[in-house]
């Protein structure tokens, strides 16, 4: 049946009904971003004009304030999303206006979209007007370029997407209530509950599993399952690839369609008689009342554990039951609110408390066999293996995410091994806990043949791990993926850092001369042996890593980071022919007693704590024994045994060299040994 | 013509409308009387389209009502609390009425509000309930609608207004297809204004009648018999639904017509006889009685 009646005109009047929100989001609108960036820029052209502040400077400000990632818009859009879907859809909530309204000759398809697309103008007018006047700000200051104009569209484009995933998203929890009050509490229910729970669900991980290896990425990633938020973190990601932007609006226009052809298909099968009930769908409330105790129980566990004087494990579950009833009686006084409907739902309570128990049980005693986990050999791929001593001094995933470099599941999923036996071998006795002696954390990933990951830390004897580390380094396929400079040619700068036992030096190469450094070095590298890593390491390389893939394109900031710890081993003969012929660093040069001023010794070998000795040596030949006794070992990562003493020396020139100076166990020079 | 045909309705556990089956015809006001909780409104509601029936149909006019703007627009209902924008004048819900009804009558509205002597321009918050029922009903009956759902609207009218009301019904009748049908709680209410009575009683129809019709054929009659074997004869002679004696006054409500029951007392020799006026309440009670329930604890 169609109606006669203007969709125009109803639009028109829900207007005039909504006039307050019209006018409170327009005055956000207009405050918080023409206004505000207007007065920011103004008191900064000043600041150019008097020589204080850089021209560039402002530029980047303004660029800021119209590009993704401008927080501000990100907090009007979220807010304004909110007041509009529950204002436009609240109605459902009042019987006396359900009676009017669904009493009227239009049917409820229809009026769901009248005020869906009355909500929708309601924010993307004022915003898009809002922009505009920030634009206008730039073309008075002579800050707009073409460029900005893009960035500026591009963001409006996907902050409408965001408002009306977030809108979406309250007329969906608006539609599922019966008050006011749920339906904010659903909102925000909706917006965290997801990332919450994954949250949860990995803090659990980390409380009880000792294999687990946190992933601040993957946590982050939860965000995405926000249907008001993932936009605000697509945000952040784009700010490294551009092809986050096809993701994200791909990701927006998902949760878009998801909770408004839910929320409309609610509205439609909504009974009227719902309101003034907390819930409209009586069935969804003991699924929701689950949903929600579960999770919140086991994390009202943790924190009694915590709280709890010995922090006992008891505690841990004492938290969790009582927190599961507890709860459930809360969510049902929020149904009812009524005190003698507190355990009213009494399946859903037992639910509650038996889920929330068997969650707390399953992790506490690994039911699951977190930690043991072995998958056959047969049924792994590849296997990756990380040693903060050996990955510990390289970025492998710089152009993802600014603030992830150090991830040690970037490592391992950059360090990928087909030949994987001996990591193979010593995930087993970390899993079975075949570990004596002297033992220490590694890091292992099992890339299995349907595709499914499994990351896990285990703690095996250093013996172990010395042996796999051998036997990996036999084969160049270790060398080439633990070593980034093997894959990232597009990220190296032209500056590339030589360190030795006499200090830092850095190369001025051409392109040229750079790129047939790096393929001479790559050769020599990638025929490592461990015997050379170990014993023969006589200076190292650091090279800057670009961390923005595509600076510049679309107004990111360019960082740019250094990475140490690139050995060069006595074997690497053309490597150090190449530096002595172009730079005439001498890595082969060894120090003896003619230039070395004095050496100082600090011996920190006292039984007693704190008790130290120095001891300066000034004697030739003294000095002479001291230089053959230390190793310089510029990647020492603790492998090895070494004195507890502190080397320094003064180079006749009044240099201070290198530190990594060290005395190996029992290798001490006569004046030490006498003491 | 509005059809109920087997309509039931639920509210969680609790019944609230029992397999009701009728029919409201057209060009008369039809009285919908219960106590409260007889699911008056409920039913108001299904015929109207804010409530879906668990089972059974609400037909307007040969059409389901429910999720249907076409049979909706023969249909203006008024709900017993009346709903007005926030901060609304009555011109701010004429106009509104004018955009949601293609038939209002804005010329005819503005005459009434004239008449009914409210201020176009007053927001409507500021109205006492009786003058808000006063503007609920004026902007249904200008809807044009074919049917007109009262729910309670004259509680709260005075006298002057209902008669006004009333009258403007009247009017309605006479000038086209108008159809209002009246939900009260008491029949006092609906007496003088219906045509047609049903009785709701915990979700069911009790009873349907036309009011003329249940007039014509129940009467109450005062007489004097001075012969008890007589007086024994007439009781037996007469469809007696009610008698009462009182020293030697006999009171007797009895189906027939005026005639027929005078006749068979006449026969009887009476020293004294009148027929005595009766109240739709009075109908109500006889006609309930027989069937076996206690009117008085249905509806007063």
């Amino acid at each position: 049946m169609t109606s006669k009646i203007s969709f125009c005109r109803l639009l028109k009047e829900d207007f005039k009904r909504r006039s307050w929100l019209i006018a409170l989001v327009s005055l956000a609108c207009f405050i918080l971003l023409p206004i505000v960036l207007l007065l920011s820029i103004d008191g900064m052209m000043d600041s150019v004009r008097d020589g204080y502040t850089e021209f560039s400077y402002v530029q980047e400000y303004y660029m800021d304030a119209v590009r993704m990632g401008n927080g501000v818009g990100g907090v009007l859009a979220f807010g304004a999303a909110v007041l509009a879907g529950i204002s436009g859809y609240s109605y459902l909530h009042s019987k006396v206006k359900v009676d009017f309204f669904h009493s009227l000759p239009i049917s409820r398809k229809k009026y769901f979209f009248v005020q869906y697309v009355s909500g929708v103008i309601i924010f993307v007018v004022p915003f898009i007007v809002s922009m505009l006047l920030c634009l206008l700000v730039g073309a008075v200051n002579g800050l707009l370029t073409g460029g900005v104009v893009l960035m500026a569209v591009r963001m409006t484009s996907f902050r409408i997407l965001e408002y009306l995933a977030g809108y979406g998203t309250a007329i969906l929890a608006t539609v599922m209530t019966g008050k006011t009050l749920t339906a904010i509490l659903g909102t925000a229910v909706f917006t965290v509950y997801i990332p919450a729970v994954l949250l949860v669900w990995a803090g659990m991980k980390s409380v009880f599993f000792k294999t687990y290896i946190s992933n601040t990425a993957a946590e982050k990633i939860s965000m995405l399952f926000s249907p008001s938020f993932s936009g605000y973190y697509i945000e952040e990601l784009m700010k490294a690839k551009e092809k986050w932007l096809v993701i994200g609006v791909g990701i927006q226009i998902f949760w878009i369609a998801l909770m408004t052809g839910i929320a409309l298909w609610l509205y439609c099968v909504r009974k009227t008689e719902a309101a003034d009930h907390s819930m409209a769908f009586p069935k969804s409330e003991g699924v929701i009342k689950v949903l929600l105790a579960v999770p919140m129980s086991l994390v009202a566990g943790l924190a009694s554990r915590m709280i709890g004087v010995d922090g006992g494990m008891h505690w841990f579950f004492f938290g969790t039951v009582c927190a599961s009833v507890i709860l459930s009686s809360v969510i049902e006084f929020i149904y009812h609110l009524n005190m003698r409907e507190l355990f009213k739902n009494k399946v859903s309570l037992m639910l509650s408390v038996a889920l929330s128990l068997g969650a707390a049980l399953v992790f506490r005693y690994d039911i699951m066999g977190y930690d043991t986990y072995l998958p056959a050999r047969e049924d792994v791929a590849q296997m990756a293996f990380y040693d903060e001593r050996l990955n510990g001094n390289f970025y492998y995933r710089p152009f993802v995410e600014g603030y992830d470099l150090y991830s040690v599941n970037a490592a391992l999923d950059s360090t990928l091994l087909d030949n994987f036996a001996p990591v193979y071998e010593l995930a087993r006795k970390g899993a079975r806990e075949e570990n004596t002696g002297e033992c220490r954390s590694i890091s292992v990933e099992y890339k299995l043949r349907n595709g499914k990951r499994e990351r896990r830390n285990y703690i095996v004897a250093e013996k172990d791990i010395q042996e796999t580390i051998k036997a990996l380094f036999e084969t160049p396929e270790f060398a080439e993926k633990i070593y980034p400079v093997f894959w990232r040619d597009a990220n190296l700068e032209g500056d590339i850092n030589i360190s030795s036992l006499f200090g830092n030096v850095e190369l001025k190469l051409s392109e040229k001369e750079c790129q047939e450094f790096l393929d001479i070095y790559r050769e020599e590298l990638r025929h490592i042996s461990y015997e050379d890593y170990q014993n023969h390491v006589i200076g190292t390389i650091g090279f800057s890593v670009v961390i923005e893939e595509e600076r510049g394109r679309y107004g990111f900031s360019t960082t740019s980071f250094r990475e140490e710890g690139y050995p060069i081993c006595s074997s690497f003969q053309q490597t150090i022919a190449f530096l002595r012929e172009k730079a005439g660093i001498d890595l082969e040069h060894r120090l003896t007693e003619k230039d070395v001023e004095r050496i100082v010794l600090t011996d920190y070998r006292s039984e007693r704590e704190g008790e130290t000795t120095t001891t300066t040596v000034n004697d030739a030949e003294e000095i002479q024994n001291v230089l053959d006794c230390m190793e310089y070992l510029p990647l020492y990562g603790g492998w090895m045994s070494v004195e507890e003493v502190n080397i320094e020396i003064v180079l006749k020139s009044g240099e201070i060299p290198s530190g990594n100076l060290y005395f190996l166990k029992g290798k001490l020079p006569d004046i030490l040994e006498e003491q | 013509m509005i059809e109920i045909n087997g309509v039931n309705k639920s509210f969680g556990s609790l019944k609230a409308l029992d397999n009701i089956i009728a029919t409201i015809q057209e060009g008369s006001i039809f009285g919908l009387v219960g106590t409260n909780g007889a699911g008056k409104s409920t039913l108001l509601r299904i015929l109207c389209g804010v409530l879906k029936a668990d089972t059974g149909t609400a037909l307007i006019d040969g059409e389901d009502v429910y999720e249907n703007p076409h049979a909706k627009e023969k249909v203006c209902f008024l709900s017993d609390t009346a709903y007005f924008f926030p901060n609304a004048t009555i011109r701010t819900m004429q106009n509104y009425y004018e955009i949601v009804y293609p038939n209002f009558n804005s010329e005819r509205f503005e005459e009434l509000v004239e008449k009914f002597g409210l201020d176009r321009n007053r927001k409507i918050n500021s109205f006492s309930k009786g003058m808000k029922k006063q503007v609920s009903v004026l902007l249904g009956i200008c809807t044009g609608t074919k049917y007109l759902l009262c729910d309670e609207t004259f509680d709260g009218l005075d006298p002057v207004m209902r008669q006004a009301v009333k009258s403007i019904f009247a009017m309605e009748l006479m000038n086209r297809q108008f159809t209002p049908v009246i939900a009260s709680h008491s029949l006092r209410e609906l007496e003088d204004i219906c045509d047609h009575v049903g009785l709701l009683y915990k979700g069911g129809i009790l009873l349907s009648k036309d009011l003329e019709d249940m007039k014509f054929h129940i009467h109450k009659v005062q007489c004097v018999i001075q012969d008890p074997v007589k007086e024994e004869e007439l009781l037996t002679e007469l469809h007696v639904l009610q008698h009462d004696k009182r020293g030697s006054l006999l009171t007797v409500v009895a189906r027939g017509t005026k005639q027929e029951i005078l006749m068979s007392i006449e026969d009887k020799h009476p020293i004294f006889s009148e027929v005595l006026p009766l109240t739709l309440e009075e109908i109500f009670i006889s006609e309930t009685e027989v069937a076996g329930y206690d009117i008085k604890n249905l509806i007063l």
